[in-house]
């Protein structure tokens, strides 16, 4: 690559870190329209994206962040007004940039035009303070000609006494930091990975050594790989909030195309995920945000007439709670009502006409495929796609989701997510005298030891055993597996799961024990088997499969 | 199996380097290029619901791959296990797996005007897998085409058939 090549992909890269940062400014712009830090904010990252553009020679470009830092110019002179429609004015620029860089980093001599948009900036310009109009609560971000024809409603004042948290100052572009390419972390990741399996085999022969120095050191060395390994995981992870953000604007634009006034409080954007899972939590995210404000918020009408503040309330929030992440998702709407749930299940035969289902248990079936409540489509939900592939989504990271929903007054959805992806706690279990095989300890709810008495066997070649009152149907893993085990063992070890709120337990020989390991994708020579979802190196030295138990299950209804 | 050669690279036109080794009574041939190395039978964990040629999967330092029984594959005949067995580790470029050999021979350079075509044959048994044949030293060595021998879509496949489990 040429010079200016080079320095053009520096200034994409640099551009795209810019225009996430002007996209937070903007809207805390909007709760916070008077703060002079946020303008100054603003204004000195357009300048900079203007400065380098020209610099890289993308005229266009250039003029076109021109013409907005003139406008920015008289925001910050408080020449004109900073209302709804200037900050959807502004975040529609920000969009249009943001295009323009995906469009240039695929295509270094794409052109987009920028005319129009232009034109709307210089109207904007021009309007002078309590002049710029204001829009009806419309789609006001993909339409093009929306911003100059509507009346003047001055609303500045409510949006700005509606800000609920002061958000912080966007952090200076020039933190301590240095870009590194994802996949030169991730070799680091995969070399300490087999870092920490040499450690392990060299802590099981521990004491087959003589020299206490050396067992010492071997200790010593146990705890410091240890360190790097948490510190190299550590490296991929990245801050949740460019992610909330986006879900911050998802909210206002799905509200203003619904007509809903909604406000939407985040919590815990600084707590750090690996960059993996921040990319694939995004889309079941943005499903269930869209869904808290199509489906859960109620109309404006309806919340009046319930007594309700006009202004709805959605809280995106993230904690680390037990070593998982929770991420909540909650609204202030109507609730879930279980009483329609239930009737529609029964319609869709997912249950029993006569089915005694608990309300919460029954709130839980509208992750099953095919289950949608809200019968018309809208542009946001209801496209067929639906919480199932949200659960779906969610499962495939090795977490789960709950609703608690109070009807009247709002749903919460909960996702618990491993903190990585690389690494589980895994349940290593014997299933004969030689084969060994994980279990990720996230899929077992309870591990019994059993007499071969205590099964029950059912109909032709099912069994059953009583698990704290309840009936619980269980499986030989060997059989299944179609792997050697003992037929009659005196005493035997029930793994169990729970899946979709139903019991299910695995008879194993013998469980060794509980260990974290480096998750190893098989081949794409064996590809994909039902039943193991990858493999791990043991203590041992050898390797070992990871069961998918909650498949196994699944499978079976497939 | 030192090479018998003392350079890396031939200087005889068109001779590749190739790896001779043994399945049963008959000698094949692989590229060396095509050899990340050769290693002693190492512990191999069987994998549920694969074929009987899928012998399961090995760590090599912290690499997980597959190993295949290559007689069995080819041949039809298991591989009987013993001391000069050997596994080769071959190199796909994104992944390597391993494949047990009867015993791993030599390296030899193979010119490209000394490989035979494989002969017309009134069989059924597709041959494909065998690219060429060399007679040298009064025996016949075929040369393995590797990917043809262990098809990456039949290797795709492999879960196919087998993949559906029942519980009981």
């Amino acid at each position: 690559m040429d010079e200016l090549g080079n320095l053009r992909q520096l200034f994409l890269d640099e551009a795209t870190d810019l225009l996430e940062g002007t996209e937070r400014s903007f809207l805390s712009l909007e709760s916070t329209p008077d703060d002079p830090g946020t303008i100054d904010q603003i204004f000195r990252l357009a300048h900079s994206l203007k400065g380098s553009a020209k610099a890289v020679e993308y005229g266009d470009l250039a003029s076109f962040t021109h013409a907005l830092e003139s406008l920015l110019v008289k925001v910050k002179k408080q020449e004109v007004e900073v209302n709804r429609s200037m900050i959807s004015l502004l975040l529609k620029c920000n969009d249009h940039l943001k295009e323009w860089i995906v469009l240039l980093k695929t295509n270094p001599n794409g052109k987009k035009s920028y005319e129009d948009i232009v034109r709307e900036l210089e109207a904007a310009s021009s309007q002078g303070k309590g002049a710029v109009p204001v829009p009806k609560l419309e789609n006001q971000f993909f339409t093009e000609d929306k911003v100059a024809d509507t009346a003047p409603v001055n609303e500045t004042s409510k949006i700005g006494k509606a800000k609920a948290e002061k958000p912080k100052a966007v952090e200076a572009a020039s933190e301590d930091s240095i870009r590194v390419k994802l996949n030169k972390v991730d070799d680091l990741v995969n070399e300490v990975g087999e870092l920490v399996i040499l450690q392990t085999v060299l802590k099981q022969q521990k004491l087959q050594i003589q020299s206490d120095l050396i067992q010492k050191t071997i200790d010593q060395l146990s705890k410091i790989t240890r360190r790097i390994q948490d510190n190299t995981l550590r490296l991929r992870m990245i801050p949740l909030k460019s992610m909330f953000q986006k879900m911050q604007r998802i909210v206002r634009d799905t509200s203003n195309t619904l007509e809903k006034e909604v406000l939407v409080h985040l919590i815990g954007e600084d707590i750090e995920l690996d960059k993996t899972m921040v990319d694939k939590l995004s889309d079941p995210l943005v499903h269930l945000v869209r869904n808290a404000v199509d489906h859960g918020i109620e109309a404006t009408a309806d919340r009046l007439q319930a007594g309700k503040p006009a202004q709805a309330k959605v809280w995106l929030s993230a904690q680390h709670q037990g070593g998982r992440l929770m991420i909540e998702v909650r609204d202030d709407g109507k609730g879930i009502d279980p009483v329609i749930i239930r009737k529609k299940a029964i319609e869709k035969g997912l249950i029993a006409a006569d089915s005694a289902m608990p309300d919460e248990a029954a709130i839980h079936l509208i992750f099953e495929p095919g289950f949608s409540t809200k019968s018309e489509i809208t542009e946001f939900s209801g496209r067929g796609v639906g919480l199932d592939v949200v659960k779906t989504n969610i499962n495939e990271m090795k977490g789960e989701i709950q609703i608690t929903s109070v009807p009247g007054q709002g749903t919460t959805f909960r996702i618990y997510l491993p903190m990585t992806l690389a690494i589980i706690e895994g349940i290593v279990i014997k299933l004969n005298d030689v084969e060994k095989y994980v279990i990720p300890m996230f899929q077992v709810k309870e591990i019994v030891e059993i007499k071969d008495s205590d099964v029950w066997a059912m109909g032709q070649s099912n069994n059953v055993f009583v698990l704290h009152g309840q009936t619980v149907p269980v499986y030989n893993l060997g059989k299944i597996l179609n792997r050697p085990y003992k037929t009659n063992p005196k005493r035997t070890v029930a793994i169990v799961i729970e899946v979709g709120q139903k019991q299910h337990a695995f008879l194993v020989e013998q469980v060794i024990n509980q260990q974290q390991v480096v998750i190893k994708k098989l081949g794409p020579d064996i590809g994909k088997i039902r039943g193991i979802s990858g493999s791990a190196i043991l203590g041992d030295g050898k390797a070992a499969p990871i069961l998918d138990l909650d498949e196994i299950v699944t499978g079976r209804y497939a | 199996m030192k090479e018998d050669s003392s350079s890396r690279h031939d200087r005889k036109n068109g001779a590749e380097r190739h790896l001779i080794f043994s399945l049963g009574t008959e000698e094949y041939a692989v590229p060396i290029l095509k050899v990340k190395e050769v290693i002693e039978i190492p512990d191999i964990t069987p994998i549920p619901h694969t074929p009987r040629h899928y012998m399961g999967i090995m760590n090599l330092r912290g690499l997980v791959i597959s190993i295949i029984d290559l007689r069995l594959k080819i041949k039809g005949i298991a591989q009987e296990i013993g001391k000069k067995n050997a596994v080769i580790i071959l190199d796909f470029g994104s992944f390597c797996f391993g494949v047990a050999v009867s015993s791993v021979n030599r390296v030899i350079p193979i010119e490209n005007d000394e490989v035979k075509e494989r002969p017309p044959m009134e069989s059924l048994e597709s041959l494909e897998y065998i690219q060429g044949v060399v007679y040298r030293d009064k025996r016949l060595i075929l040369i393995l085409d590797v990917s043809k021998a262990l098809n990456i879509d039949d290797m795709q496949a492999i879960k196919h058939p087998h993949s559906n489990i029942k519980i009981a």
